[in-house]
């Protein structure tokens, strides 16, 4: 449990890390980002062909490069988790798709086959996944927190969201940071193993614990903004000024991503 | 359970958002209009705090470990409507800052554990503790609240993978696969779930808003 708790601090720590360098993506305006990467995770979600889906990589690619992400840090940090599990998931794929046999594995009398349609199906799985991945990447590395919460209020979500969001974001490193450093306590003065119910108790404790100084907090925030002169609206500063060059970034994603999809719209319909 | 961006076709995202949406928009009015400017920061810390407490995992069988889905808790303790609300915010940040789960998805994340994974256990916790008005209830309609809400959720994320044309397995394998492995996640979030009210009835009751434990600890 501890070394998920010391991932999670590695990632906070290097996650603002490439919103400061000076590449293509840092400098677009979030809300265009965020739109232009739901087309390009859309177009990869309607993509059935490989081609459609190797042209989604090739824009991932260069966007990454263009916005200074180094490349083996984008495929390290990509493909290590959810791509893994979906190929792990797709495996079966290989074996129990009906089609033209490229090798077979004998197992005593049992045959295992496997097909090009199998290998097809799971790759394409696979990639299509990849890519979404990749392009939900490309946003969390290049953008900062204050940007995307900047882009929420354009978009027009509840003024109540917008708040709890920020406030929330702010607090979780403090819990994460007090929920690892009750585990570590309570690890150190463990010394035998323990069963499952032993665990689930530590658990619950450490939750109840967890809420009692949440909720102290919490009221000890609303006093101090109190105290800070907060009259119940909140104010922010606009950083998101949309340039030109912005709004001629939507228009080249989105009519890349209107191509493919009105290849894959004429391909389904039987061109 | 975090569905991320290219397991869901774009029509199961599409209904499954709609369905959040609808939720979504109920919350936020009944949030308006309840929500005090004191309570802003406070849900916010809360939700702050489930997330660090979700992290947690708990092993199951064989040599796995589950993490706690937190939605039980959350509803028992927030109320349905702001519990989805927070579910949502822990979600979003899931998503949009350490990729897990997925935008497309979002709607079909916050449906299962934000919608089914908090409504169902708030309603079998209200059920149980109507029929019978006692400690153990409670106790007792917070494990099977938990329980079910787990199940639910991932029978309802084994059918939108198995429904979506770009998951290569048909519906009941998605769902028997969720919900078999959900049960015993199931199980653990039950235990935890009642073990933190009975803690706070014990501590804190102050800290307990649903009538249910105001009801009771008048009672008591």
């Amino acid at each position: 449990m501890l070394g998920e708790f010391l991932k999670a601090f590695e990632d906070i720590m290097y996650l603002e890390k490439y919103t400061e360098s000076k590449g293509m993506l840092q400098k677009i305006n979030a809300l265009i980002k965020l739109l232009s990467l739901t087309a390009i995770l859309l177009s990869a979600v309607v993509s059935r062909s490989i081609y459609s889906l190797f042209a989604l990589f090739v824009i991932v690619i260069s966007l990454s490069t263009l916005s200074r992400i180094p490349l083996g840090y984008l495929l390290r940090r990509v493909t290590l988790f959810i791509p893994v599990f979906a190929a792990a998931i797709a495996s079966p794929l290989l074996f129990i798709t009906p089609g033209s046999t490229v090798a077979h594995i004998n197992i005593g009398p049992l045959i295992i086959q496997v097909t090009i349609e199998g290998i097809e199906k799971a790759s394409i799985f696979t990639f299509r996944i990849w890519i979404c991945v990749a392009a939900l990447n490309l946003l969390i590395l290049t953008t900062k927190f204050t940007q995307i919460i900047q882009s929420m209020e354009e978009l027009g979500l509840p003024r109540i969201f917008i708040n709890m969001i920020a406030i929330t974001y702010r607090f979780i490193f403090l819990f994460i940071n007090e929920a690892y450093r009750m585990i570590l306590a309570k690890q150190s003065r463990t010394t035998r193993k323990e069963s499952r119910m032993q665990h689930l108790r530590f658990i619950t404790n450490m939750f109840s614990t967890l809420f009692v100084r949440a909720y102290e907090k919490g009221e000890r925030v609303y006093s101090a903004m109190l105290a800070r002169g907060f009259n119940g609206a909140t104010r922010t500063h606009n950083h998101n000024k949309k340039k030109p060059t912005d709004s001629l970034f939507l228009l080249a994603v989105f009519s890349i991503c209107g191509l493919i999809l009105s290849i894959e719209i004429l391909r389904s319909a039987g061109w | 359970m975090h569905i991320p961006d290219g397991f869901l076709d774009y029509t199961i995202c599409a209904i499954t958002y709609a369905g959040s949406i609808i939720f979504w928009i109920l919350a936020f009015r009944k949030a308006g209009k309840n929500l005090t400017d004191k309570q802003i920061p406070l849900m916010a810390t809360l939700t702050a705090m489930f997330f660090a407490a979700q992290m947690m995992n708990y092993p199951i069988i064989g040599g796995t470990t589950a993490h706690l889905l937190g939605g039980p808790i959350v509803a028992l303790t927030l109320g349905p409507y702001a519990g989805m609300i927070s579910m949502t915010i822990i979600l979003l940040i899931q998503a949009l800052f350490f990729g897990d789960g997925g935008i497309t998805t979002l709607g079909a994340n916050v449906w299962n554990m934000g919608v089914i994974g908090v409504f169902i256990p708030y309603a079998v916790f209200v059920l149980i503790t109507k029929i019978r008005r006692s400690r153990r209830a409670l106790l007792i309609g917070a494990f099977i609240g938990a329980f079910l809400g787990d199940v639910l959720a991932a029978v309802f994320a084994g059918l939108e993978l198995g429904s979506s044309s770009i998951f290569p397995y048909a519906a009941p394998i998605a769902v028997a696969t969720m919900g078999i492995h959900h049960s015993f996640i199931g199980v653990g979030e039950g235990i935890v779930t009642a073990g933190v009210l009975r803690f706070l009835l014990k501590t804190r009751p102050d800290l307990l808003q649903l009538p249910q434990f105001k009801l009771l600890t008048k009672e008591l």
